[in-house]
């Protein structure tokens, strides 16, 4: 089995073993953690092992088949502390009558499991257990996450989004800006082969240069960020060793694929040669001086392997240097020999010397150079047979010597595939000693000619992924990359597929191997304890991870916990009012701002996403969730403003319904605050819309045009009542009786006020109606008095509907609890109701006696 | 893979069942000491009580969290043939046990399981199986929620297979005491709504899944649709658990069984699609049942056969990885690979772990 992938890694050397059990609050990091109240000092040991496990074996058809079955699977086995019990008693355990449960969290991934019965033989009845004291474990739940990520997977992961993200918009744009050019505009959709519509983008083919130019850029702050972790000597060595591989393999990709002209026609071998320097420096520099530094350099054993290594290396300066050691050599024709060769080393073509105007230039002169070697060798040799160069027997292995130097310089395929240690160096070399025109499109044929005679070492992921890139084998690249590090087959298989250089396998693959990688580097971040911190980077991921991508993150956004439902601010005033510690609260109250106030940024930014990602209807759920989790808790202003975002005229309507329960059980003072806490414009809209919804009536059936009449007119009146209820309250505050009065008409005989709330108002204007003053004229008066009749026969027959709001107020005025029964209320009710008639024939003499607008 | 945290819950007897709220940031767990504890998990990670109650008359043994956007609500099944609904207390009852809503009875036997349904605009369909191997489910459209409506009980044995009008045997009250000592009873809705309420259940020694589509009114009866028979090689031995993994609109469904000899059973059903194009080589008519309403189920995986009991099996929110238990005191964890097959992620044991070398013991 390959190394787990990054997200589900076994490994505990993330920190997630050193378990701490300290009492109370753990202030340490999120590795650590302690056990609630309870002090158990467990002791510290590892728990993690390996065990063998044998794969489920797949007998149904639809499975994967091809020979892994029965395979031997190396499984980390995490063992829960504390234990349940100690190796060995596993079977006393069991007969005790106990089982392992587990469950799985919606989110982050984490898992619960705790020791639990067996069921027992009578399923009705309780089970029991053989040994019923319980352990420590029997009376522990305990928590555990697939995966865990280190600060610098962190700083990795959050880092690279950004990079993502403008990816994604580049090519974006580049689609929008290049359809017009090849008149694809009138094509608003197309049908592909097997009936599926395709956007017009899927028919442009792979990105223009100018596109892929911006993608190398992107690519290459992926690799600065890669470069910045494999350096840095504070991350565990194992996890550095996994940038460097990713590093090196993004690195090639990037040479490989996206060329820095954006069109990779260009001779390629000494890019290739570039990064074979960088992920396998060679030859040793300190190496070299050792060599030099003896008396006679050439008598080193090294001195031509390590001249041969510098010329597969493209060090030709240093090899010729070296070689222009030998001149001092006793020996003339070696003194000669090697001057000749050191002088042609020096002067060895390169594709990157800058005075080549174009490819053609270099190739031209590499060419005569070549043909001029090979002349003044044949002048050097004169025809001097093998081993005779220089005369003397003793000469014979340095003639070999010689003969590998010249085979390398004259760049003969079969000594560079002897000389080179593994396929890599050999790809180097090639494109500079053999195959100087080496192109990005021969890549794969000189590939297959390497490996034939130098294969790939197949049990080191890093080479297997590294020489399937170079065979233009991607998906093979691609799966290996998934085995080593999540994050890369994600980010490359992103890259690649952009490049549209990944293969269709529809037969195999329900999704494209690109989403598939997308949603599986999405998964580690919401698989961690850090998930929330993340959201907003998932939320991007799955946007752009196809269609499966697309509605995980509709139930990913509608699982963002918006904790506006914490202790409310109300209720802290009400612990203060109460006479609690105050100092205590008053220090809560900050800290609930703070995250009262965190709480409303959050929300602010999902209903950024949720606009962006065009997520109106969850957007409406998650607001329609928290308006209701508002109500409950007594914040009717942030409900009001939720459920305007919501759309949910119902939850607004049930908003008014409690702000005026609040008048009716406790009084103005409560009822002024409340209102004062809803969203202005709420308010202030509220008759404007209402009036619109009147005027929209149809006059004939006297029912409103339904789909004129948005969710806030539909409510209207509701609002309306309750500002304008708000007003003769105020207006009463202040004692101006006389427009208190006059509104109080209006809120009887609009018709806007709910019928329970009727009596209550009726109830309320006895005072007005007794005052000295005359408040009400003879019509208002008779007015009322319609409302009261109206009141009084409906509620014969509904009595709850009409009177119940009444009783409660007359409780709430009277101060009584709820000890009275409900009949002797309602009878109250109805004494009140005959004062209120009483009243109103009083002021209705007065007002007639007073010639104030008399009828006669 | 490692562990987190952990919480000493505090019951006065072994939990008999723990649940997530639909944000994970709460969890409800169950005893059989009869009482519910609720926890909430701080900022540091770790898992604050906030409140706990006497919930039954007898053990409790399941719970089940609503979808908040009907509200706050809890319902836990028990041993005395009863479930309850519960209400989170507003805030100025803030602290206090949570408000008992409903008392739904009429079962024979203990309900093993209760489940809320999926978030729905309208009603609110919850689901119990009990030891009578009959459905029932309850709903509430009322806003104040004391007024629950059962919806006939469906006697899931006798249940005609889709096709056929009606059954012939009537039901038979009770179950023979083998089945009682064999049997298991569960049940999983279907996470979305697209089709309707569409419930997966299992009673007794049946090696039978159930999927039954639950009418919006009571007034009409359910309707089988599809019974999943395990395949012909597979183990018949009764199931314990039964899991509908969240589909996050994928084109299928994937259900998850467990066995009492340890088999795990993966289906993958697909409902029936819109046709909106006339394919030629489409051949549906001869396969089956006619019409448009046609799901397919397929067992995708099949495995575990001669282990022990399977406690539970339990899918994360993507339903991309499954997690199972058994009686040998084994957690593991399960992963679809890119190429369709199951692969093995993980175990968790509670057993204590081996003493390294050198390290003293």
């Amino acid at each position: 089995m390959a190394p787990a992938p990054t997200g589900f890694s076994f490994s505990t050397s993330t920190g997630g073993s050193s378990f701490s059990f300290a009492q109370g609050q753990s202030s340490s990091g999120p590795s650590t953690f302690s056990f609630g109240s309870s002090s158990n000092p467990f002791p510290q040991k590892s728990a993690t092992s390996t065990s063998m496990f044998t794969n489920p074996s797949q007998e149904v058809d639809g499975m994967d088949q091809d020979g892994d079955e029965d395979e031997e699977l190396e499984v980390e086995v995490l063992h829960l502390q504390p234990s349940a019990y100690p190796k060995g008693e596993k079977k006393r355990w069991k007969s005790s009558g106990r089982t392992i449960n587990a469950v799985t969290s919606p989110v982050g991934g984490e898992i619960a499991s705790w020791i639990a019965k067996k069921p027992s033989a009578n399923p009705n009845e309780p089970s029991t257990l053989s040994e019923p004291s319980l352990s420590l474990s029997d009376r522990t739940i305990f928590f555990t996450s697939l995966s865990s990520l280190t600060d610098s997977l962190v700083q990795l992961y959050t880092e690279s989004h950004l990079l993502f993200t403008s990816l994604q918009q580049i090519v974006a744009e580049s689609h929008s800006r290049r359809l017009p050019s090849i008149g694809l505009e009138k094509i608003a959709e197309a049908w592909d082969r097997r009936g599926n519509l395709v956007s017009p983008e899927g028919l442009l083919g792979p990105p223009d240069a100018e596109t892929i130019m911006h993608m190398r850029r992107l690519a290459d702050l992926y690799l600065d960020q890669l470069g910045e972790l494999k350096a840095n000597q504070d991350i565990d060595i194992e996890l550095r060793a996994r940038f460097t591989t990713s590093y090196n393999t993004l690195n090639l990709a990037e040479v490989l694929y996206l060329p820095v002209d954006g069109k990779g026609e260009g001779l390629v071998g000494e890019e290739i040669l570039d990064w074979v320097n960088d992920v396998d420096p060679a030859p040793d520099n300190s190496q070299g001086n050792e060599i030099m530094s003896t008396q006679n350099p050439w008598d080193h054993p090294l001195f031509f392997p390590y001249i041969s290594r510098c010329i597969l290396r493209g060090f030709h300066l240093p090899a010729a240097s070296f070689l222009k050691s030998l001149s001092k050599h006793p020996n003339i024709s070696i003194s000669k020999l090697s001057s000749m060769l050191s002088q042609h080393l020096s002067i060895f073509p390169r594709s990157t010397e800058e005075r080549w105007r174009v490819d053609l230039d270099f190739l031209q002169a590499h060419k005569s150079w070549l043909a001029k070697f090979k002349a003044e060798l044949i002048s050097f040799t004169q025809g001097k047979q093998k081993g005779q160069w220089f005369g003397e027997d003793q000469y014979k292995s340095i003639e070999n010597d010689f003969r590998v130097i010249i085979d390398l310089m004259e760049g003969k395929p079969q000594r560079i595939l002897d000389e080179t240690s593994d396929w890599r160096e050999a790809l180097g070399a090639w494109g500079i000693l053999v195959d100087v025109d080496m192109r990005r499109d021969h890549l794969p044929e000189i590939m297959a000619m390497i490996l034939d005679k130098i294969p790939v070492d197949t049990t080191i992921p890093e080479d297997a992924i590294q020489s399937a890139l170079c065979s233009a084998d991607i998906i093979k690249a691609l799966m290996g990359c998934y085995d080593i590090d999540i994050w890369l087959s994600a980010h490359l298989g992103d890259l690649l597929d952009k490049l549209e250089l990944i293969p269709d396998d529809e037969e195999r693959f329900e999704i494209p191997l690109r989403d598939y990688f997308l949603l599986e580097y999405t998964e580690i971040l919401q698989n961690n304890p850090k998930y929330s911190a993340f959201w907003r980077v998932i939320c991007d991921y799955l946007n752009y991870a196809g269609q499966e991508g697309r509605n995980r993150l509709k139930s990913h956004i509608m699982r963002i916990s918006i904790s506006l439902d914490g202790q409310s601010k109300s209720e802290n005033r009400k612990t203060q009012a109460d006479g609690m510690d105050v100092e205590e609260s008053t220090e809560g109250e900050g800290e609930q701002t703070k995250e009262m106030e965190e709480a409303v940024r959050l929300l602010d930014e999902i209903r950024a996403a949720c606009g962006e990602f065009k997520l109106e209807e969850e957007f409406k759920m998650i607001s329609q969730i928290l308006a209701s989790k508002l109500i409950r808790k007594g914040e009717y202003g942030m409900a009001a403003s939720m459920s305007m975002m919501a759309g949910d005229g119902w939850a607004l309507s049930r908003i008014a319904e409690k702000i005026l329960d609040s008048y009716i059980t406790d009084g103005d003072e409560e009822f002024l605050r409340l209102v004062d806490t809803l969203p202005p414009t709420l308010l202030s809209e509220a008759p404007t819309a209402l009036a619109e919804l009147q005027n929209q009536l149809d006059p004939a059936s006297g029912l409103p045009d339904l789909p004129a009449t948005s969710a806030l007119s539909i409510f209207a009146s509701r609002l309306t009542f309750l500002s304008e209820l708000r007003d003769y309250l105020l207006f009463l505050n202040q004692g101006a009786r006389d427009r208190a009065a006059s509104k109080l008409v209006g809120l009887l005989t609009s018709g806007i006020a709910p019928v329970g709330i009727r009596a209550v108002l009726l109830v309320e204007s006895i005072n007005l109606l007794e005052d000295s003053d005359i408040l009400f004229s003879s019509n208002e008066t008779f007015e009322i008095l319609r409302v009261l009749e109206e009141v009084k026969v409906n509620s014969s027959f509904a009595k709850q509907d009409y009177l119940e709001q009444l009783i409660q107020y007359l409780q709430r005025l009277s101060g009584d609890g709820d000890d009275k029964t409900k009949m002797t209320g309602y009878d109250e009710g109805y004494k009140k109701l005959d004062q209120v008639r009483l009243a109103l024939a009083r002021n209705l003499a007065r007002s007639l006696v007073g010639g104030f607008d008399s009828p006669f | 893979m490692l562990q987190t945290n952990l919480l000493a819950p505090g019951h006065a007897d072994l939990v008999t069942h723990v649940t997530y709220d639909f944000y994970g940031e709460r969890l409800a767990t169950c005893s059989a000491d009869q009482k519910i504890k609720l926890f909430r998990k701080s900022h540091e990670g770790t898992w604050d009580q906030e409140t706990e109650w006497k919930a039954h008359d007898a053990p409790i043994l399941h719970l089940s969290f609503a979808h908040p956007v009907h509200g706050s609500l809890l319902a836990s099944s028990s041993h005395d043939r009863t479930v309850r609904i519960w209400e989170e207390p507003t805030g100025r009852e803030r602290e206090g046990r949570w408000i008992e809503r409903a008392v739904l009875t009429g079962a024979k036997g203990s309900v093993k399981q209760v489940e809320f349904g999926t978030a729905d605009a309208g009603s609110e369909p919850r689901a119990t199986i009990s030891t009578d191997s009959y459905l029932r489910i309850y709903s509430s459209a009322d806003p104040s929620l004391s007024d629950w409506s059962l919806l006939q009980p469906i006697h899931i044995p006798t249940l005609p297979p889709p096709g056929s009008s009606s059954s012939d045997e009537p039901p038979i009250d009770g179950v023979g005491t083998n089945e009682l000592a064999l049997g298991g009873w569960g049940l999983s809705w279907c996470k979305e709504r697209w089709w309707g309420s569409i419930i997966a259940v299992f009673t007794g020694i049946s090696p039978i899944v159930k999927i039954l589509s639950i009418p919006v009114d009571t007034s009409s009866s359910a309707n089988s649709i599809m019974f999943l028979n395990p395949p012909s090689s597979s183990s018949t031995a009764p199931l314990t658990s039964i899991a509908w993994a969240p589909s996050c609109g994928r084109s299928y469904h994937l259900i998850a069984t467990g066995s009492r000899d340890g088999t795990i059973r993966i289906w993958r059903l697909e409902p029936p699609v819109e046709k909106l194009r006339v394919d030629y080589n489409d051949d549906g008519y001869h396969d089956g049942v006619a019409g448009s309403t046609q799901w397919k189920g397929d067992c995708v995986a099949d495995f575990g056969k001669g282990g022990a009991r399977i406690g539970m099996v339990d899918w994360n929110a993507t339903g991309t990885t499954l997690t199972t238990t058994d009686d040998e005191g084994v957690v593991r964890i399960y992963k679809p690979t890119y190429a369709r097959s199951w692969k093995l992620l993980g175990e968790m044991s509670a057993e204590e772990p081996p003493h390294e070398d050198g390290n003293g013991q």
